[in-house]
This record gives structure tokens, C-alpha cells and sequence, in this order.
């Protein structure tokens, strides 16, 4: 008699995490990813975008390191920007 | 739920009304590295359950599948005596950040075999052991002992001590004060049963037959299994290029100190030499060049890496039974 080999939840939850890390591989591989996204894809092709980016995360990170900076008063007759 | 009276948080939308993404990540290499683990994955190194942990990282994944093949290769055994890291690298030089990986540079990868420092062992209350079974019991030992572990990693032993004796010997021929120099007596470090002739195959079988001693006979069995796995496997000999881009490199680090007393000559001698090993970056212990690009080029090599592997597991357990040394490690 033929047993057939039966197939555990286990197994099959190994056998579809492998095909799932196969097919994201895979398109990572090939710049899949990274094409399909438009925002990503600009962002890679485009160098200005790239600079102003790193101009706000050092801006970010500047003000974040200065909070114990104290604030002075407006010099009198400073007028605010309109 | 119908909107409440409050003011709604504003969300960014695409056209489509789909939310725009809080984060996007962009990872320098990463077709590479997701083409190696790619490889890897298909040559049964990683696991695809690791994925779903790596968040989509290709980069993630390979640590982590490597650290959970470390483990199911005898880490945790190999460990308790010695100190090796083991490097996937697409570089030999370890400062290099010339290119970042692409695809090109997965035709050779590098696993290379790294010793963060030297494991110790001692070596005399087992030659002795063995001497009172055998006169030549304890030159087989230490042949099939250091032999199996040369053949993949740097052992520090007697010769590399005597070998420094010589070369500072020479360092000093035709000097007028090299008469005033006092050097370590290495050679009478040296038991005299170490200096005798291994037993062949043959004899040391019919000597292990008659030998009642429980004790000896399990050194001498792991010792011939520790031979046996270190032999399973060609070491991979790196190539002219290969070589050459280690020429600025200094020797490579012992992965472990084998001496035959604690505190010898040997001992004294390895401290001295190792003052300046880390002057220069060391060579590797072991480097294995694959094509990532190969399935089989990547099977095979983590194959020799399970080689090591096992050789250094075997070598860890041989060690913790011999007398005189402790289990989970020496100081």
C-alpha cells in the first residue's frame, strides 16, 4: 500500500515562509522593489532631493541636540518678519 | 462609526486615496546582498523563517541566518575554548569601503575564520597519562591533536616557539652582546615522550586494544574522530590575487596555545611574540572564496565551514576531558 506523505502545519508554514522570502529576494534582486516605488525611484534618480533630505535630517538632529540652548530677547525696535 | 465633534488628524493620501507610507528605506548594497541570500537560501544555509524577523532587510536576514547556522554548527561548544569570529565578507580587507557591494563583486565572496584572541591548553597530564601506556601513545596524541587542528586553524605550540628562538638567534649573530642575551630554555620545555616517534595506524589500534584504561582509551578515540573530521574536507587554497592582497598583513593569530605546563617556556614565549601580533592587521586563520553567484559554489563552502566547524567542536570537547585543563574553558 502507497502511503502519501501528509503535509503538518509546520510544514507547510516552513514551505510558504520559503516562498515568501524567495519572492521578496527576488525582487530585491532585481531593483524590483525599489523601481515599482515612484517615490523611491525619484528619489534615487534625483540628486537635489537627495541633498535637501540630508539638509533636513541635519537640521532635525541640530535642533534636537540644542533644546538647552537659551533663547534671548528680541533685541528693542526688532520688528517681527511680515 | 459616524466623525466626532473634534478636529480630524490630517493624513497623507496618493491620488488613489492609499496612504503614503511612513517610512521608505533605501540600503546601500542591498541587491547584492539580497542576490547572495538568495544563494544562500537556495543552497539550504538560511532558512526562510528568518525572513519574516529580518523586516524585508535582505541585510537582517543573512545576519540572522547565519547566526542560527553558527548555532546548529556547534557555537556554543566551540566557544568554551575557543575565540573565533567568522566573517562573510565581499572584501579580504576588513577597513576597505572602496565600492559598495554589487553584483558584480558577489563572483568571490569571502568566508574568512577571524580569532578574536587564543584559546589555551595543556598538554603535560595527558602526555603523561599516555606515556604509562605506551611510550610512543604520546606522540601519536599530539600528532593527531595539533595535526587535525593545524590543517584548518593556527595552533601555537613548541615549534612556533622554537622557530622565534631561532629567528632571534639569527637576529642577533655577530653581535658582541649576544652573548649577555638570556633566552628561554624552549628545548627543555619539551617532554622527552613528545620528541618520539608516532605509532602507525596498525600498532596504535593493537596498543588501544590492550590498554585498560578507560580514561586513555576515550583521549585516544576522540583524538583519531577529531583527525577523522578535520580530514573530511580540503582546506581551499586562496589564489595568487588573494594572497597578494594580504602582502601588508602580519601572520595570523593563533586560535589557540598549546602548551605543555602552565606558565613554560612555550607560554613565555608565545607572551613575547604576542606583544606585537596586532601591530598589523593579522591574515586570517582560514579564508574560503566562493562565487555567491553559484548555488553549488555556496554550498560547498559553508560545507567546509561545517568542516571547521565540527573539527573545532570535536578539538573543544577533546580538551575539556583532558587532565589538567577546565571544563568550559581555560584562563
Amino acid at each position: 500500500m502507497r502511503r502519501s506523505k501528509r503535509a503538518t502545519p509546520e510544514r507547510l508554514h516552513q514551505v510558504f515562509a520559503e516562498q515568501d522570502a524567495r519572492r521578496h529576494l527576488l525582487q530585491l534582486a532585481e531593483g524590483q522593489q525599489t523601481s515599482l516605488n515612484p517615490a523611491l525611484a525619484r528619489f534615487v534618480a534625483c540628486p537635489d532631493w537627495q541633498i535637501a533630505s540630508y539638509l533636513l535630517h541635519t537640521a532635525l538632529h541640530a535642533s534636537l541636540s540644542d533644546r538647552r540652548r537659551a533663547r534671548l530677547a528680541a533685541p528693542p525696535g526688532w520688528l517681527h518678519p511680515l | 462609526m459616524p466623525p466626532g465633534a473634534g478636529l480630524t488628524i490630517p493624513r497623507l493620501e496618493f491620488v488613489d486615496h492609499k496612504p503614503v507610507p511612513a517610512e521608505y528605506r533605501i540600503i546601500q548594497g542591498e541587491r547584492a546582498a539580497a542576490q547572495l541570500a538568495l544563494n544562500l537560501l537556495e543552497a539550504g544555509v538560511l532558512s526562510g523563517e528568518d525572513w519574516g524577523a529580518s523586516q524585508g532587510d535582505p541585510l537582517t536576514f543573512l545576519h540572522q541566518g547565519l547566526e542560527r547556522w553558527l548555532d546548529s554548527n556547534g557555537r556554543g561548544q566551540i566557544r568554551q575554548q575557543f575565540f573565533v569570529d567568522v566573517v562573510l565578507s565581499a572584501s579580504l580587507d576588513r577597513f576597505s569601503y572602496r565600492s559598495e557591494p554589487c553584483e558584480e563583486n558577489l563572483v568571490t565572496v569571502f568566508l574568512t575564520i577571524e580569532p578574536d584572541s587564543a584559546g589555551y591548553v595543556v598538554l603535560g597530564p595527558t602526555l603523561r597519562l599516555l606515556d604509562q601506556v605506551h611510550p610512543r601513545l604520546p606522540a601519536t596524541f599530539l600528532h593527531l591533536f595539533l595535526g587535525a587542528l593545524n590543517r584548518w586553524v593556527r595552533a601555537y605550540d613548541y615549534r612556533d616557539a622554537l622557530d622565534r628562538l631561532d629567528r632571534i638567534r639569527e637576529w642577533y649573530e655577530g653581535d658582541p652582546e649576544a652573548e649577555q642575551l638570556e633566552l628561554p630554555n624552549v628545548d627543555a620545555a619539551i617532554p622527552e615522550s613528545a620528541r618520539r616517534r608516532p605509532l602507525g595506524t596498525r600498532v596504535l589500534e593493537s596498543v588501544l586494544e590492550g590498554c585498560r584504561s578507560r580514561q586513555v582509551k576515550a583521549l585516544v578515540l576522540k583524538a583519531q574522530e577529531l583527525e577523522r573530521a578535520s580530514r573530511s574536507a580540503e582546506r581551499p587554497i586562496a589564489s595568487y590575487e588573494q594572497r597578494e592582497s594580504l602582502m601588508d598583513c602580519g601572520e595570523p593569530v593563533p586560535a589557540l596555545v598549546a602548551v605543555f605546563e602552565e606558565r613554560d617556556a612555550i607560554e613565555g614565549a608565545f607572551d613575547e611574540e604576542a606583544q606585537g601580533m596586532l601591530e598589523v592587521t593579522p591574515e586570517p586563520n582560514l579564508i574560503i572564496p566562493f562565487d555567491g553567484k553559484r548555488v553549488a559554489n555556496v554550498a560547498s563552502a559553508f560545507d567546509c565551514l561545517a568542516t571547521l566547524c565540527r573539527t573545532l567542536t570535536l578539538a573543544a570537547e577533546l580538551i575539556s576531558v583532558m587532565p589538567g585543563n577546565r571544563r568550559g574553558g581555560n584562563q
